[in-house]
């Protein structure tokens, strides 16, 4: 009986711990509490020490508590390092159970965590951690003394460390890392492709492209490719694509953007005639001839469909139309 | 002050805040900063590609995917719905073969998908044209897809609010207003009325109208939806005052309104199928059904939340729900609450943010569950034929199949010889669907909803006016995926079976096989084949229960194949059940022993019975093997 009593008790307490930390509120409401903080209190927001902040928290309720730890906690992830006080803060807040719910204006009828103070410190302690890191991996690389295979491990903080640094990288740095690499034989270890895009977007080398498009084609090989003409020159891009075409996964890529943005060059011209001669790939080049801008290759094209009746050659001459208008 | 002058200060104003940059954001992976919103994970931005990627493709290469299916398929066509505020033509691709029956003659159903309505929730064109894919890619398949082309027309929506849509890709990392509510750019929910293309500029960066708040017929009636123009969930000046709105309401026309059952309009997120009663109960349960279906296609991990009849907030599936009495939906992909779940940073709005990672699953898991709830709405399923096969000589002693005639379908029975006792047979039990799952060629499970047999299969005689029963062990039969099954692989079911020593044909007045099945989704069986089912006014008509009850949309046992007709009820009350006897499997035996009594009187009935389907079928001809 005993025991019953103390489990009802508990119970008890545990939700009247959770209807106190847990606040409902609208997003107009949480617009109108983060910009009270941010406008007309950001002295407060600025604070340096953890005792001012925790001293203006403490006589906060629980909603102002939640928007004010939040942006406390973001504004701490803004910093290069944190001191020892701050650390500590940032480890008592992995503990907070003060969550901020409410229901957006566009999903009135589900109910979202809008502010979580674990999860905000958890994710700041993280990004100062990746900052750390990347700051290790910079002076272990200044001194000659990285283990890469230390950085690789995917879905660490470590890999993401790695690919913050090579994004602070100059394109010198980069091209020294790649030539470390390939020395190294690192690349078949690399969990992704994301540091290798990196790598290229900083110093573009058409052996480490072959080697990108050796590999499976993932999230960072298509970003790669579709920033290809903001970040390579018309020459090196065609090269570029000329390789993807070989990995069947990005030709469909390839072939649109040797349609939309180098069909005026000869050598893409030639690319787009052999995609439109492959199996594989031939739908694939009759929808892009929609975006070739080139009226001679156009004109060229319609000629050659003009005798040809077969449903290839009609939907063909249909897109080279298309594109006339546009 | 005059009234010139208050009006030079009003320019002024306007042209002050118009001047005015408004402050943007920028969503980042780590990188922090104060105008940085760092998400924690690699930010997408749009690929252009037709083929499927882990990402998010372009406006630009998701509609020339459509135009390629449409060019390769004579199953695709693109028609023009209407334009949007901009002017861009909006499409809609008419997806199933030519006609407008069913590969059995009957009336057939038609599905209106939308998707694309809120700009910033890309995993909707994503989703959408998944589908597409999914029914392009395999539309030779010979089971769930070519079934859904040829029995189900589809009208799909990939992207309804296009210029919102090119708005957010034109910004794919930047935002404006707070980091906490993010409005423009990236995060433009609205269309585009009265909204320039530039995010910088302060006046429009509010202005649009919120599409899925612009509908009838609860239109501006609830708190949930804003006559302020700035407001998120602005609803309109009135309903379907946007030419978006009004396409989507023309791709109805499209999918033909006599025919519509199937509405769907796929949104991001919270993880959710809402759905809007009405005052129609049996829809309403269907709905229910339905919506169970979908979600256990994914094993539950989407909700489900119905709205009651008679309130609503502007949605599109109100609309259909209530104008047309469809099977209607709104369904919120993944995630649940935020990116958190994928290992980001949960900041606030994080949600609309799929990780590139995610996209393929997250695609094959809503076609995955579309294409389950549409397979159920095609039409319940039921038995089409029956044939039984001597084993030792392969000479088909009973061959009985139901073909429409008129309003109705007629048992046309091609072949009988009398069953023997310790005869070895391999009984082949027909559908007018695929029955099963497959994986990787497999038949498979479908969550809770089915196991790979899931079917029990009787026959059920009598004699002396009391029932008897020959059970059979269907662990023993299968589904047929590789050949012999009718049309769609796992269509017919192949059971072996054998009659007890002391089988004697003649004795019985009537044999017929009970079959109790579900299909893939648990759906049972239509009790009587000769009546058509049909979707009408929100509910199932002609869908018999084993009562021969029409009117509760559940189904039950079918027992319309008679080897020997008596010329009884199909749902007369049974004979009155023999004395308790063990109907071992697979050998069944009879109870209580055969008698001669009666037997010339079915012997006659028989004869009469072969001679009337052997002039059907010179008539109608042998359908077997479609």
């Amino acid at each position: 009986m005993k025991t019953l009593i103390y489990i009802t008790m508990l119970g008890m307490y545990c939700l009247l711990t959770n209807s106190a930390l847990s606040q409902i509120v609208s997003e107009n409401q949480l617009r109108d509490k983060i910009s009270y903080w941010n406008e007309s209190k950001s002295d407060i927001v600025k604070l340096q020490s953890v005792d001012q902040i925790q001293n203006v928290l403490d006589k906060l309720d629980d909603a102002d508590r939640a928007v004010l730890s939040h942006l406390w906690l973001t504004k701490l992830s803004e910093l290069e390092q944190v001191n020892a006080g701050q650390k500590h803060w940032l480890d008592n807040m992995l503990k907070s159970d003060l969550t901020l719910s409410g229901y957006l204006d566009d999903h009135p009828e589900k109910l979202l965590d809008l502010i979580t103070i674990s999860r905000s410190a958890k994710s700041t302690i993280r990004l100062l951690n990746v900052k750390h890191l990347a700051t290790v991996l910079s002076q272990q690389w200044q001194q000659d003394a990285v283990e890469w295979t230390n950085w690789l491990e995917p879905q660490t903080s470590n890999y993401a460390a790695l690919i913050h640094w090579l994004k602070t990288t100059s394109p010198e740095q980069a091209k020294r890392i790649s030539a470390q690499w390939l020395n190294a034989d690192l690349l078949p270890s690399l969990p992704d492709n994301h540091a290798l895009t990196v790598l290229l977007t900083k110093n573009y080398s058409l052996e480490l492209v072959g080697y990108l498009v050796q590999r499976r084609a993932d999230e960072f090989t298509y970003q790669y490719y579709q920033q290809l003409p903001q970040t390579s020159d018309s020459f090196s891009a065609i090269a570029q694509l000329d390789l993807a075409l070989g990995n069947s996964d990005l030709a469909s890529q390839a072939i649109l953007a040797l349609a939309t943005h180098y069909s005026h060059e000869l050598s893409a011209q030639t690319l787009i005639k052999n995609a439109l001669h492959k199996p594989s790939t031939q739908w694939f080049a009759i929808t892009a001839l929609e975006k070739v801008k080139d009226e001679e290759f156009r004109t060229a094209l319609l000629k050659r469909y003009d005798s040809d009746a077969s449903s290839l050659a009609k939907a063909a001459k249909k897109q080279l139309k298309k594109g006339e208008s546009l | 002050m005059t009234r010139f002058s208050l009006q030079i200060l009003c320019w002024g104003l306007a042209a002050f805040s118009i001047s005015l940059s408004a402050v943007t954001f920028t969503y980042t992976n780590t990188e922090t900063g104060p105008n940085n919103i760092p998400l924690g994970l690699v930010v997408p931005i749009p690929v252009d590609s037709l083929t499927p990627i882990p990402g998010f493709r372009t406006y630009n290469s998701l509609n020339l995917r459509h135009v390629q299916m449409t060019d390769a398929s004579e199953l695709f066509t693109q028609i023009q719905i209407g334009q949007t505020v901009n002017g861009r033509a909006i499409f809609a691709y008419s997806i199933g073969d030519a006609d407008t029956v069913t590969i059995n003659g009957d009336r057939e159903g038609s599905a209106l998908i939308n998707g694309g309505i809120h700009a910033r929730e890309w995993q909707t064109p994503e989703a959408v044209t998944g589908y597409m894919e999914y029914l392009f890619d395999n539309q030779g398949d010979q089971h769930l897809a070519q079934f859904l082309l040829e029995n189900m027309h589809f009208v799909v929506i990939p992207v309804l609010n296009i210029d919102g849509f090119l708005q957010t890709q034109r910004f794919p990392n930047l935002v404006t207003d707070t980091s906490s509510t993010p409005r423009d750019g990236r995060m433009r929910r609205k269309n585009m009325r009265d909204v320039d293309e530039d995010i910088d500029t302060l006046g429009d960066n509010l202005n649009g109208i919120d599409l899925n708040r612009n509908n009838a017929p609860y239109w501006a009636t609830s708190n949930s939806s804003s006559n302020d123009v700035s407001s998120l969930v602005y609803h309109g000046a009135s309903p379907a005052s946007e030419p978006e709105t009004q396409a989507l309401q023309q791709g109805a026309t499209v999918a033909g309104e006599d025919r519509l059952r199937f509405y769907i309009d796929t949104h991001s997120f919270t993880q959710k199928y809402f759905a809007s009663y009405t005052n129609n109960s049996r829809r309403n349960s269907v709905n229910d059904r339905i919506a169970l279906i979908m979600r256990a296609a994914n094993n539950f991990k989407y909700e489900y939340d119905p709205t009651p009849a008679n309130v609503g907030i502007g949605l599109t599936d109100e609309y259909f729900a209530n104008t047309y009495q469809a099977i209607s939906y709104t369904l919120e992909t993944e995630p649940a609450q935020s990116n958190a779940e994928y290992g980001g940073t949960g900041v606030s709005h994080s949600g609309f943010v799929l990780p590139n990672a995610e996209v393929p699953r997250m695609r094959t898991e809503t076609t995955n569950a579309t294409m389950a709830g549409l397979y159920a709405m095609t039409y319940p399923p039921s038995l089409t034929g029956l044939e039984i096969v001597r084993t030792r000589d392969q000479v088909s002693v009973f061959v009985g199949q139901f073909v429409k005639q008129g309003e109705e379908r007629v048992l046309n029975v091609s072949s009988t010889e009398p069953l023997q006792g310790e005869e070895q047979y391999q009984l082949f039990v027909r559908f007018n669907k695929p029955m099963r799952q497959l994986e990787n060629g497999e038949v498979v499970g479908f969550s809770n909803l089915s196991n790979p047999i899931g079917i029990s299969l009787e026959l059920t005689g009598t004699i002396d006016a009391q029932e008897i029963v020959y059970d059979m062990d269907t662990s023993q039969g299968e589904w047929l995926v590789d050949n012999e099954f009718s049309r769609y692989k796992t269509d017919t079911f192949s059971q072996p079976f054998s009659l007890p020593s002391n089988f004697d044909w003649s004795a019985h007045t009537l044999l017929s096989l009970s079959a109790t099945a579900k299909d893939f989704t648990g759906q049972n069986l239509d009790a009587d084949t000769s009546t058509i089912a049909d979707w009408q006014n929100g509910s199932w008509s002609d869908y018999e229960d084993s009562n021969g009850n029409s009117n509760n949309d559940q189904g039950g046992t079918n027992k319309a194949f008679r080897l020997i007709d008596d010329g009884s009820d199909l749902f007369a009350p049974s004979a009155p059940p023999p004395t308790p006897t063990p109907t071992p499997a697979p050998t069944p035996s009879p109870t209580p022993s055969s008698s001669s009594g009666g037997g010339a009187l079915p012997m006659g009935m028989l004869m009469l019975l072969i001679v009337i389907a052997r002039r059907r079928l010179s008539a109608i001809g042998h359908k077997k093997g479609r």
